[in-house]
């Protein structure tokens, strides 16, 4: 039995480390999941989590959020991607490059801030089936395989291969639609 | 990484939270265990731990509260009010006091006495991104005073015995909640005034939240009287976050920052096997110099134990260093905010750590990384003192022992006479069309609670309560009774929002933020980043100037 995320994000406020401790008990899983889908390596995994956690410690407070599931994946996501770019002599991140041939090999960054693009992936996503959503996000933000992704979902990994190449030509279009035409 | 490619990341780091938290619900690696409830579980944990109770509130009051009287006194000796040698003993002898008992009742009855008869019924409404610490003493001050109102205002939770009905915003979205409240009619009485704050609460004080022109604060120069002697020890503060004609924060308690930057860890043992004085020796003597500072560091670095000798946090690193040498990188001077950045000071300091970090003997991260002083790969590791149990989470899994840990603040520049250190603020705002008399009287409960010494005891506590020994604390005492004498006000931790709230303020930019963190991002040189915000930076003082 663990405690709902309010009550964590109080123990986080009240600066008691029992709030660490829950979080592994109740999330260490799903942020080694997250840290693995990156970097698909055991240490590094591990160093990772870690890392994030102490992330979570300096940063609640002041930050108080909404889901702390979300936010803690966030956080994990972020440093397995900051550690992949670090410590990989790999030039590309498979799934995000996947993502960036929307752009058919022009300069995005001249066209449009990475903030706005931010907000308008936001606002297309808004839009989109909630399932469809999950796929995007699992996929592009998290780095789940597409037989995973089929799994969670319980479709076949076609539909979702199929999901993924819509959703991308969908968000050109949108884009296109905004005045940017990539 | 092809451009594109980080491009999209950085694009998808803006993710809403909400897309995030529904795919997480199809992932099925979190475990599924029962849930219960937030308040069954604090009242289970209340009797089944004890644990140290650090809340934001009682770190940062607590801190504040030491130097107030640092502060409080330095105005009064600079008036010769008090011979210092007096006033330096009373300091001193107050720091640790822990309890009500050495608490002249004399001076605390007159503040008492002093406050005006105000009839409090209803909760005090506050909207606050996080709930203040209901242990801090100030609530039992606000207790002998008024009572605890009984009255739940409508729209509010709260449990009977609670003096705040409280509506909790997000970080991000707490100026516009609080608009959308006032707007709306719904109007909390108080809001929290936080140091870092400064800048987004008196642009929305005098132009709204995002320009709309409605006020979010109500002026307090006639609601409160700062030169009633109930301010003494805080008039100073309030004279310094007041800019133009009117103020609108209410300052309460100052404090070093003792979750902050201010501090570096060490083990002693290391400096023993390098033949090297205890660094807080050096610190006792006036010696504790950046000269000092990069010959141990060439010492580390030669023995081959490590790459870096400095182990820091991103956005903590400059302003400690800064604040160290004497200077803030924003002033408060006459009313108005002036801009510091150019100043043969600062640009000494910024050069010094642009050097360090760029022969790679400072490793800065997003986060205090502690494992790099428990894996020796660095001599300090930059730490507010209150973050300790960090470093002692460590023990039994690593090279570390509690008694082996040093403490000492960051080091001076060299053939300065004096050693420097950053104060924060505290207090309160009162809100358009909130109550003036719960304002008062909450206002009134933190001042009495920090003159007659409870805010002190309180704060001291916490820091024991944080595991430090018994060296550790008298070296933190140290560094207290020094700092009294030299305080730095930062007014760049009030003018910028470190977790990206740009478009409080109209969609400002983090000018300021990006030219004080540039040795660390590395993108372009401090003159450089000087050069490229500094204008905008200065239309931002101007518009608050005038």
């Amino acid at each position: 039995m663990y405690p709902e995320d309010k009550a964590i994000v109080s123990l986080f406020f009240d600066r008691n480390e029992l709030a660490l401790s829950y979080t592994e008990k109740k999330y260490g899983d799903l942020c080694r999941r997250v840290a693995d889908n990156i970097l698909h390596n055991k240490e590094d995994v591990s160093e990772c989590v870690d890392s994030s956690y102490f992330s979570l410690w300096n940063s609640i407070p002041p930050a108080r959020p909404d889901s702390l599931k979300a936010y803690l994946c966030a956080i994990v996501r972020n440093t397995a991607l900051a550690m992949f770019k670090r410590r990989s002599r790999r030039d590309d991140v498979p799934f995000a490059s996947e993502l960036a041939e929307i752009s058919d090999g022009r300069d995005i960054e001249s066209i449009i801030d990475s903030r706005l693009l931010g907000g308008f992936i936001n606002e297309f996503l808004s839009q989109q089936r909630d399932n469809r959503r999950k796929i995007f996000v699992l996929r592009f933000y998290f780095n789940y395989s597409l037989k995973d992704i089929s799994d969670m979902l319980k479709m076949n990994e076609s539909t979702v291969k199929s999901h993924l190449q819509r959703l991308k030509r969908e968000l050109k279009s949108f884009l296109s639609g905004k005045g940017y035409d990539i | 990484m092809d451009k594109n490619t980080e491009h999209f990341l950085s694009a998808l780091d803006m993710l809403d939270e909400k897309f995030i938290e529904s795919a997480l619900e199809v992932m099925t690696d979190e475990k599924r265990t029962e849930s219960i409830s937030a308040d069954d579980f604090v009242e289970c944990e209340a009797q089944s731990h004890k644990a140290s109770r650090l809340s934001i509130f009682a770190l940062t009051a607590a801190s504040v509260a030491v130097v107030i009287a640092v502060m409080s006194l330095v105005a009064a000796i600079s008036l010769n009010k008090i011979p210092v040698a007096d006033s330096y003993s009373s300091f001193v002898s107050g720091l640790f006091s822990s309890s009500e008992d050495d608490i002249s009742s004399d001076e605390s009855s007159s503040d008492y006495a002093s406050v005006p008869d105000i009839e409090i019924k209803e909760k005090i409404k506050l909207m606050a991104y996080y709930e203040p610490d209901k242990e801090h003493p100030a609530f039992k001050t606000f207790r002998e005073l008024y009572g605890t109102p009984e009255i739940i205002p409508d729209g509010y939770e709260a449990k009977k015995d609670d003096i705040f009905a409280i509506k909790l915003t997000g970080y991000y979205e707490r100026f516009e909640k609080l608009s959308k409240a006032i707007n709306s009619g719904d109007s909390p009485d108080i809001s929290l005034f936080i140091h870092s704050d400064h800048y987004s609460g008196e642009y929305c004080a005098r132009y709204g939240y995002n320009d709309n022109g409605k006020s979010l604060f109500e002026p307090i120069d006639n609601v409160i009287d700062i030169n009633e002697p109930l301010w003494d020890k805080v008039r100073w503060m309030n004279e310094k976050f007041t800019t133009g004609d009117k103020q609108y924060a209410a300052i309460t308690s100052t404090t070093l920052l003792y979750d902050s930057g201010e501090f570096l860890w060490y083990k002693k043992s290391r400096m023993e096997e390098y033949g090297l004085s205890d660094p807080y020796e050096l610190y006792i003597s006036g010696e504790w110099t950046w000269d000092k500072f990069s010959e141990y560091a060439d010492l580390h670095s030669d023995s081959g134990d490590g790459t870096a000798y400095l182990s820091s946090c991103s956005y903590l690193l400059a302003e400690a260093f800064a604040s160290a040498s004497g200077i803030g990188f924003i002033d408060m001077q006459k009313g108005r905010l002036v801009s510091k950045l150019t100043d043969e000071k600062t640009v000494t300091c910024m050069d010094f750590l642009e050097e360090l970090i760029s022969s790679y003997r400072i490793n800065v991260y997003d986060y205090t990384k502690v494992s790099e002083l428990v894996d020796n790969e660095t001599l300090f590791l930059q730490m507010g003192a209150l973050k300790y149990g960090e470093i002692t989470n460590y023990i039994g899994r690593g090279d570390i022992s509690e008694g082996d840990l040093g403490i000492v603040p960051v080091p001076k520049k060299d053939n300065q006479t004096e050693h420097y250190y950053p104060v924060y603020a505290d207090g309160y705002y009162l809100c358009k069309g909130g109550n003036a008399d719960n304002f008062t009287a909450v206002i009134n409960a933190c001042l009495i609670s920090y003159n007659n010494g409870l805010t002190d005891s309180y704060n001291m506590e916490l820091l024991k309560n944080a595991g430090l020994n018994s060296e550790q604390l008298q070296r933190v005492s140290d560094v207290y009774q020094k700092a009294k004498l030299n305080p730095v006000i930062d007014m760049f931790f009030g003018m910028i929002n470190y977790n990206h709230t740009p478009d409080v303020c109209a969609g400002l930019d983090n000018a300021d933020y990006l030219i004080v963190i540039s040795p660390v991002r590395k993108e372009m040189s401090y003159k450089e980043a000087v050069d490229l915000y500094g204008e905008e930076l200065e239309k931002k003082l101007d518009k608050i100037n005038n």
